[in-house]
């Protein structure tokens, strides 16, 4: 037995050769060819769906679906259907950045969409890197599209550098000169202040104080007692949702709002400004979108008309069955995301992963006008940051209502880049 | 300074007089039950919805004060049959994730029926009161002077009282507690019961301080556990002044320091005084 020869000659030998060789490249080869014809194109979304930005989560999660349901409803992209597959970050770091994971690896999504959480969104961006997949970061902390963004991530809306400066303009010498500073210890509440100091000292505005409380502070008193409400014209709150209701009905309680202000770096997503009480008529906010169907600019009205029905949200900014305040001023954000990722898929021809180079060229520098997938309107993505530019929006609240004070169009938002992301490699 | 100081002492009570009861009704289900109810920032959430519940129904927030405790002292009665009598006498780690369990559905339950957006109850009493070149909110004091009450009211029963004597000679030794004809079972289900109660009554309070939301119990579980573990399982008394030490320790640093350092300095007190006394300030050795 040991010497028998089995038979095979050397032509049967490459025959069985090249016909294994030939099933293998349809087994591992062709595949991802045919599959990039007619697989689905896989956005993942990784939203807030629990924890303190649940408001921001849920309609992030509606305008995505809604977004991907429009889009299958006209043929998908180039004729291919796009598959939506959503994980809970938790709003936490950590949760975030293992479902983060488990959307690229497991679930092959092609493309990141969300979550809002800055903090999230600036320790997703060696991931996306290393795995080589687009995200499109929803937090608005300025680092995300500067020293700690990358060429795989892209920002389609304003940041809170814009929220700042456009703040500034509206509020013009109501501003005041002196103000003091309470924001989250975390990413964007840091931002947030860094960006309103810088708005305040070219103008000679003086801060009398820097304070950061962890997240979910229940008792801002200990922190109000250092301020003296003679020498402050203006409170910074770097707080969201939440934690914003609480610092302003409890400076109000204090009697620190009877000339000071109060102005918010974001507005309060899903909550309604009766929550506020008394102390609202003292709070200002910017904000990235308009809150209600009226302070829409007429030549958008008809595409923010299809947005706010497809996700579900009536005139007035709340959800069309409940009632309930919606996020109307972010929640376009993911939506117009998805819009994105078809434009680029259109321009480079993208195919599957290894296109991916050509997606992120095809995306830099390009700008949109206003329509259904851009119902915000139009805006430009810069090449150099990936940042988007767009019109920033800044709020009031007046006898109960988030009452519109101005627009600041995009012109008047502009700063160089402090990153050139084009020079790093694909 | 002088001024500043003052300030935060005085905030420091009252804050700490709302934290120590919530903080008794966990150290007496440990000291008697001997669980660790994780799931206590969550009674105190529940608590706090009730409240809103029955401000928006009935109108006035005062009627909150009786309902929340009630409808959490029912809600604790449920729990206890349901799963914390099968945890009794199991170790610390196996209550721990029971409660942990008992967290998630309550929190969650919160979530998909109240929702998952903040909201807010009017302040009942607003008015303020001039304090040291500022205001203070009256409230804030009618929460202290309340909770204040209600301590002493609840230690006045654990001493006078039938079901009081029997508490204490439960948690003394609740073998002999059986023999002398104490229903100790009935004991725990009570206990139970009153440590719910007592943290839907915080909740009550501090919900028109603070803003509804699912997610309230998180921070004031940690500040609970920092405030017993310093007290010592067990001990109500401890509880208060630990309670009133920590919130104005808490205060008080925060005139000088960052508000995160602040709260650092609270954890490296209760490190110190474990390190000094490993069994608390008031516990048993």
């Amino acid at each position: 037995m040991g010497n028998q020869k089995t038979g095979t000659t050397r032509r049967q030998f490459i025959k069985t050769g090249l016909l294994g060789a030939g099933a293998l490249s349809i087994g591992i080869g062709f595949p991802a060819i045919v599959r990039g014809k007619t697989d689905p194109i896989r956005i993942g979304g990784l939203m807030d769906m629990t924890g303190q930005l649940y408001a921001f989560g849920t309609w992030g999660h509606r305008s995505v679906e809604a977004a991907v349901k429009r889009l299958n409803a006209q043929g998908g992209i180039g004729g291919r259907e796009v598959a939506y597959v959503m994980e809970d970050s938790a709003t936490n770091v950590q949760t975030g950045l293992r479902k983060l994971r488990k959307l690229i690896e497991q679930d092959g999504c092609d493309f990141i969409v969300g979550p809002c959480n800055s903090g999230i969104n600036t320790a997703s961006a060696p991931i996306v890197e290393q795995f080589t997949t687009p995200s499109f970061a929803w937090g608005t902390a300025l680092s995300i599209t500067q020293d700690k963004g990358n060429r795989f991530v892209f920002r389609g809306i304003n940041n809170i550098r814009h929220g700042m400066v456009a703040l500034g303009k509206i509020m013009g010498s109501e501003l005041g000169k002196r103000y003091y500073c309470l924001g989250a210890d975390y990413e964007w509440g840091r931002s947030v202040i860094n960006e309103f100091r810088r708005v305040m000292d070219p103008i000679g505005g003086k801060m009398v104080g820097e304070e950061y409380s962890p997240v979910g502070t229940e008792d801002f008193v200990p922190y109000l007692n250092k301020i003296k409400a003679d020498d402050v014209d203006i409170l910074v709150g770097g707080y969201f949702t939440g934690d914003i209701l609480k610092l302003a009905r409890q400076a109000y309680e204090k009697g620190l709002l009877k000339k000071m202000q109060i102005v918010g770096g974001a507005m309060p997503t899903g909550i309604a400004p009766k929550e506020f009480g008394p102390a609202g008529n003292a709070v200002w906010f910017t904000s990235y979108g308009p809150q209600r169907m009226v302070d829409v600019p007429d030549p958008l009205k008809p595409f923010n008309k299809v947005y706010r029905d497809a996700i579900g949200l009536d005139d007035e900014g709340k959800d069309a069955k409940t009632g309930e305040e919606g996020s109307p001023s972010y929640s376009w954000t993911p939506w117009e995301h998805v819009f994105w990722i078809k434009r680029g898929i259109e321009k480079s021809g993208w195919k599957s992963k290894d296109d991916v180079g050509k997606f992120i060229q095809a995306l830099e520098g390009m700008k949109v006008e206003a329509g259904d997938g851009f119902p915000q309107g139009a805006k430009a993505l810069r090449a150099q940051d990936h940042q988007v530019f767009t019109d920033q929006y800044v709020y009031k609240i007046q006898d109960n209502q988030y009452q519109l004070k101005g627009i600041v169009p995009a012109k008047d938002l502009d700063y160089p880049s402090e990153v050139d992301y084009t020079k790093q490699k694909v | 300074m002088m001024e500043l100081i003052i300030s935060q002492v005085v905030n420091g009570l009252v804050w700490g007089l709302i934290l120590a009861l919530i903080s008794i009704g966990l150290t007496l289900i440990y000291g008697q039950l001997e669980i660790v109810n994780v799931a206590h920032g969550a009674l105190y959430t529940v608590g706090a919805v009730v409240s809103y519940y029955a401000f928006a129904s009935m109108g006035g927030w005062v009627f909150s004060l009786i309902v929340s405790p009630v409808v959490l002292a029912l809600l604790g009665l449920i729990i206890y049959l349901t799963t914390i009598r099968f945890a009794l006498g199991k170790p610390p780690i196996v209550t721990v994730i029971i409660t942990y369990g008992i967290l998630f559905i309550l929190e969650q339950t919160v979530f998909l029926t109240y929702g998952g957006v903040p909201r807010s109850i009017p302040n009942p009493i607003p008015y303020n009161i001039p304090f040291i070149g500022g205001d203070y909110p009256l409230y804030r004091v009618f929460c202290a002077v309340f909770s204040a009450l209600v301590i002493f009211c609840l230690m006045g029963f654990l001493k006078w009282t039938r079901y009081g004597l029997w508490t204490r000679a439960t948690k003394q030794d609740y073998e002999t507690a059986m023999n002398m004809g104490i229903p100790v079972r009935r004991v725990y289900a009570f206990v139970f019961c009153l440590g719910s109660a007592l943290a839907g009554l915080g909740g009550a309070l501090a919900a028109p301080i603070s803003s509804v939301t699912f997610t309230m119990g998180h921070s004031i579980i940690i500040d609970a556990f920092i405030v017993v573990i310093m007290a010592g399982f067990g001990s109500v008394i401890g509880t208060l002044v630990a309670s009133l030490v920590i919130e104005v320790v808490i205060g008080v640093s925060a005139a000088f320091v960052n508000p995160v350092m602040a709260k650092v300095i609270g954890m490296a007190l209760m490190v110190v005084v474990l390190f000094i006394r490993p069994e608390g300030l008031f516990g048993e050795e």
